[in-house]
């Protein structure tokens, strides 16, 4: 399989896959908005925001299958919530409870790692021991694009090419190393560098759930089939700071961040799945009562 | 003096590896060159040929990946044995080792209790080229969730080995490069260590303590045998120097009231001033002087041709004894 | 003049003498393989440091060498 452009990919899902996408995206987008709130009035010390990149995040995890074993990086709270961690689970270690909330062997949704890239080694190292013990050996690693800067992540791609592993990376490139906008990172799309390691990749737009869902079961495919690796590069937006710490307001002009927040992947996806009948006001209610019943515990537990 | 002949470091870890990767198909081993050609020391020569490319792996050459894979693997279950080239080249891991491996346990609430062993060619004396006759034993002692061991005999590293496997969190076991081929040594007391993570003390005496670990305790041992008619000198082999058997230490102390501590990594911040310290607090009223020191000045391992000045000998050991005792 | 057991590097400090290659009376320049010895690492040949002839073997095969000792001499032409 050539993973060369998104137009290939026809959008052609069912309406219990669309609800789905929807679903989990609102599910993270309403988690995250209790969870920064939560931060300003001081019961977490720290959030990192994932608001932009729910249609990234969302498509991705839901399109590689409970089978994969996931290795996040440490904003991936969609794929989290929708792999089953629960929101006060999930928020417990920015409360300063523990170093990780879940279980991660049951989830199969491995704990966050905060020293960057540096789970893209163990994402492999795991797949080549899975595979040696004749176990699943298909494992999805999440990095983003600063994080493609460090020298783990060369080394992973490398070892992952010539091992011929079954690993697929995912980058969510939301433009920014904290301040250092992606331009000044890289001369090269992330996609483009991994092709100089020997893996197929593709660049795709964040925006849409149901492209990026379509081009990783393709990419899950491909890896699954040709027991080799793949990369995606999934184009997000960055709504808030790096983190809660972040002022990113110094370094971004309010207009970029305001164009970014007038493209939400999340009310785009409500107002289009609406638009076609997919979902109505009674199910969106529904969904948000459900929501509604998940902040009022994590409130309990941490506010 | 009495010396015994002896397999040399590198044939009996040879045969150790042999025998775990026999009994457990869940180790594998995995480092730079050492399955074609079995490794720069040979340590592990004909492995490949007896237990699988699978099993006895060629690393790519980046000790990053080497370990950070093997976290990975580790996590998958498996037993990863890793072989670093030579000591300082255990750098370019640093990252995995100490952010990582040595954390991962925490990090899953004891639900992942990854077993991974890292050997590390260690020390000098053999006119090695830069960054190949280092000792950074201590450094990796400062941090928790490693463990660090450094034996002195193919015997201890044997027992080291099973012990490390098993553990259930990272183990780097430092293997003196000027004893992979030697085979004769001072003859040491018999007597068995308390359990694979005890000290071992290696030569009875009354007189004053030397506390010492890895390559350097067989010119303890020559020195202390050469004093024997003047003092009568204990040595204690730590064999680990995380976590240090200070029970051992400070029961010899409490009988020969003296204490000096050699080692082959250089000497501030080093192995010698926690022992110091920990005699200091706990030991104090049985000291009859002050602890001492004997390592390396804290500067670079020298090219070559000085590093016969770098070194402890076995004169400057036994000119100490004689100062302490004096 | 005496011709001694070199060193072998990476703290070797002896080796097994396989077989002379160079007898006694044969003629050597400098790097010619004088003996072939096995080492705990590997298989490698002593060679001869100066040129001359082989005035007398000091090792016989089998016998296990070390750095420094005296291996063989050599004659001036």
């Amino acid at each position: 399989m050539a993973l060369k452009s998104e137009s290939e990919y026809a959008t052609d899902l069912d309406d219990g896959t669309r609800r789905s996408l929807l679903r989990h995206m609102l599910v993270a987008r309403r988690i995250d908005e209790e969870a920064r709130r939560l931060q300003r009035q001081g019961a977490l010390d720290l959030w990192l925001s994932c608001q932009g990149q729910e249609a990234a995040q969302v498509g991705s995890a839901l399109a590689v299958g409970p089978a994969s074993t996931v290795f996040p990086s440490y904003r991936e709270h969609a794929v989290a919530l929708l792999r089953g961690v629960a929101p006060d689970e999930l928020v417990a270690q920015w409360a300063g409870r523990t170093f990780c909330g879940w279980d991660p062997r049951r989830l199969r949704f491995f704990p966050y790692t905060l020293v960057l890239a540096a789970q893209t080694l163990h994402a492999v190292g795991y797949s080549i021991g899975q595979r040696l013990q004749g176990l699943e050996d298909f494992v999805v690693v999440y990095v983003g694009d600063g994080a493609t800067s460090e020298g783990d992540m060369s080394e992973a791609m490398n070892l992952a090419a010539v091992e011929s592993a079954a690993v697929l990376f995912i980058c969510q490139n939301n433009g920014w190393a904290i301040s250092k906008p992606a331009e000044e990172q890289m001369r090269t799309s992330v996609a483009e560098r991994a092709r100089g390691f020997g893996i197929e990749s593709v660049r795709i737009a964040g925006q849409d759930p149901e492209s990026v869902f379509s081009v990783c079961s393709r990419a899950t495919a491909h890896v699954r089939g040709q027991r080799a690796p793949c990369l995606v590069e999934i184009q997000v937006s960055r709504f808030h700071g790096h983190s809660s710490s972040d002022a990113q307001e110094v370094y971004r002009s309010a207009e970029d961040i305001a164009r970014t927040r007038v493209a939400d992947p999340v009310t785009a996806y409500v107002a289009r799945l609406s638009g076609l009948g997919v979902v109505n006001a009674r199910w969106l209610d529904d969904v948000e009562a459900e929501v509604r019943e998940l902040r009022e515990r994590l409130v309990k537990e941490y506010a | 003096m009495a010396t015994v002949r002896s397999a040399g470091l590198a044939e009996s870890i040879n045969a150790t590896l042999a025998d775990l990767l026999e009994q457990d198909p869940r180790l594998l081993l995995l480092g730079e060159d050492i399955g074609r050609l079995g490794g720069v020391f040979r340590v592990t020569r004909g492995l490949r040929e007896r237990f699988g490319e699978d099993r006895v792996r060629d690393s790519l050459l980046a000790e990053s990946t080497i370990i950070g894979q093997a976290v990975g693997m580790a996590m998958s279950g498996l037993v990863p044995v890793c072989e670093i080239q030579f000591d300082a080249f255990t750098f370019p891991a640093v990252n995995q080792l100490v952010t990582q491996a040595a954390r991962i346990g925490g990090r899953w609430n004891g639900q992942a209790s990854p077993g991974l062993v890292v050997r590390i060619p260690t020390g000098g004396g053999f006119r090695g080229v830069e960054h190949h006759s280092e000792s950074n034993e201590a450094l990796f002692a400062r941090f928790p969730g490693i463990s660090v061991a450094c034996p002195s005999t193919g015997e201890d590293a044997d027992q080291i080995l099973r012990y490390a496997v098993t553990l259930g969190s990272p183990v780097l076991m430092y293997e003196p490069i000027r004893l992979y081929w030697r085979r004769d040594a001072v003859a040491r007391d018999p007597e068995p260590a308390r359990s694979p993570t005890a000290a071992r003390v290696v030569r009875r005496g009354a007189d004053l303590t030397v506390v010492t670990y890895g390559a350097i305790t067989h010119e303890v041992l020559e020195a202390a045998h050469a004093l024997a008619c003047d003092v009568d000198v204990e040595v204690v082999d730590l064999r680990w120097v995380a976590p240090i058997d200070m029970a051992t230490v400070l029961d010899s102390v409490r009988r020969t009231g003296r204490l000096l501590v050699v080692h082959e990594g250089s000497r501030d911040v080093g192995i010698g001033a926690e022992i110091a310290a920990s005699v200091a607090e706990h030991a104090f009223d049985a000291l009859r002087g002050p602890v001492r020191r004997l390592a390396p000045a804290r500067r670079a391992y020298p090219p070559a041709d000085f590093e016969k000045d770098y070194m402890v000998g076995v004169q400057e050991i036994k000119d100490e004894v004689l100062v302490m005792t004096k | 003049m005496d011709m001694h057991v070199p060193g072998f590097g990476h703290g070797l400090g002896e080796a097994l003498l396989i077989e002379w290659v160079a007898g006694v009376g044969d003629r050597v320049a400098r790097g010619d393989a004088v003996a072939v010895v096995e080492t705990d690492k590997a298989s490698t040949e002593i060679m001869a440091e100066r040129d001359g002839r082989v005035a007398a073997h000091c090792a016989t095969a089998g016998s296990v060498l070390k750095s420094g000792e005296l291996l063989y001499r050599l004659a001036a032409e």
